[in-house]
């Protein structure tokens, strides 16, 4: 009896932390992996039935590839939505208000809506004719989100740094009461100093990086570059931050009285 | 006389002495009566005790004269020790949020997109 009670007992902690773990994931995230399985099973089906095809052109392979290709389609459209969803999740999740994460969540929304669309009016494709049409313009719609996702992924890294930053503001806050006693230490001084030095140097790099990615034109744009160029400054930033949250620990740690 | 009477008492106690001509005038002087316990006593008491005293000035004489050549004290430098800071105990609660920067990763893109054929058609596939 004490030991079905202790197996109950192990059961029943499992299932709470678990769900709990779960429940920390973004939710859309489980969609996405889920999806991204589906599409990579559908789109094996779906190479096979256009191989099919393409080497007996029958009306009964084209009707096997056409339903194939749009099943795979709709996959697809399902798993690149809950990826928008995913990435605006995590935007929206450090709870930061920016005029460019502000743009990106609005942008997200309407490309992963233009997803969900495509998923389900895929399904009224019933030519061959129409299926190339339906990638045709998928084609010229998609490449004007490129701009959109790759800002929106900018916002995503800037975000995660104003939070560090305001989670570094609110314990300057809390520290700058408590060194009321020692504030004529040289070094606490320039501890205090260093810190306002930092804020704005960060400030500066932040609204910089925000201004370049806001300012970008689909013309002048190569992603690969300007991922490139946006993680070094990116780096720069996350040094800075470093750097302010080392001297508030610092200055707690050795001048505080705990 | 004070002399020739300490010869006299020493002759006495010492009849060897006469052998030298110097108490061997002295032969018929007076000479102080001691009982033979006495003069056993004093004639090895005597030496033993002029050798005692002699020791005891030699050391006494012996510790004033050292007293002038008294060695320089010689210390040994200051070793050094190194003393290790105290390490403090205590630990930031802002730790958690140095950990969570140096975590962030500034690499783009994040979360990485998929890679999707976006030209899935019955067409065939051209170069």
């Amino acid at each position: 009896m004490k030991r079905l009670f202790a197996v109950l007992l192990l059961a029943t902690c499992y299932l709470l932390l678990a769900g709990k773990a779960l429940a920390d994931q973004t939710p859309y995230l489980s969609d996405y992996n889920f999806q991204l399985d589906q599409y990579h099973k559908n789109y094996a089906e779906y190479q096979n039935f256009k191989n099919d095809y393409l080497a007996r052109p029958t009306l009964d392979n084209e009707q096997k590839a056409i339903l194939s290709a749009k099943q795979t389609i709709s996959s697809r459209e399902l798993a690149w939505a809950n990826f928008i969803l995913v990435l605006s999740d995590s935007i929206s999740s450090t709870g930061i208000s920016y005029p460019l994460s502000d743009k990106a969540k609005a942008d997200l929304a309407t490309i992963a809506k233009y997803h969900f669309g495509q998923a389900i009016s895929v399904a009224s494709v019933v030519t061959r004719a129409e299926l190339t049409t339906f990638t045709q313009n998928e084609l010229k719609v998609t490449a004007t989100h490129k701009l959109a996702l790759s800002q929106a992924q900018v916002a995503n890294k800037l975000v995660q740094l104003i939070k560090f930053q305001t989670d570094a503001k609110v314990a300057y806050d809390s520290l700058l009461p408590k060194l009321t006693a020692v504030t004529d230490e040289v070094s606490v001084k320039n501890g205090l100093d260093q810190i306002q030095t930092s804020s704005i140097q960060i400030n500066d790099q932040i609204s910089t990086l925000a201004k370049k990615t806001g300012n970008l034109a689909t013309d002048q744009f190569s992603v690969d570059q300007f991922y490139s160029n946006s993680s070094e400054i990116l780096i720069q930033i996350r040094a800075s931050v470093n750097r302010l949250v080392n001297i508030i620990i610092d200055l707690d740690t050795n001048y505080v009285r705990h | 006389m004070f002399v020739t009477k300490i010869k006299a008492f020493f002759l006495n106690l010492y009849p060897e002495l006469s052998r030298f001509p110097v108490f061997a005038q002295i032969t018929t002087t007076v000479i102080p009566a001691l009982t033979p316990r006495v003069k056993k006593v004093m004639r090895w008491g005597l030496p033993v005790g002029t050798i005692f005293l002699v020791l005891m000035l030699g050391i006494r004489i012996g510790g004033i004269l050292l007293g002038f050549f008294v060695p320089k004290e010689i210390s040994p430098n200051p070793v050094e020790v190194v003393i290790p800071t105290a390490a403090s105990s205590y630990q930031s609660v802002f730790l958690p949020l140095q950990r969570s920067v140096s975590d962030f990763n500034p690499q783009l893109p994040d979360p990485l997109p998929p890679v999707f054929d976006e030209k899935i058609s019955l067409e065939p596939i051209t170069e």
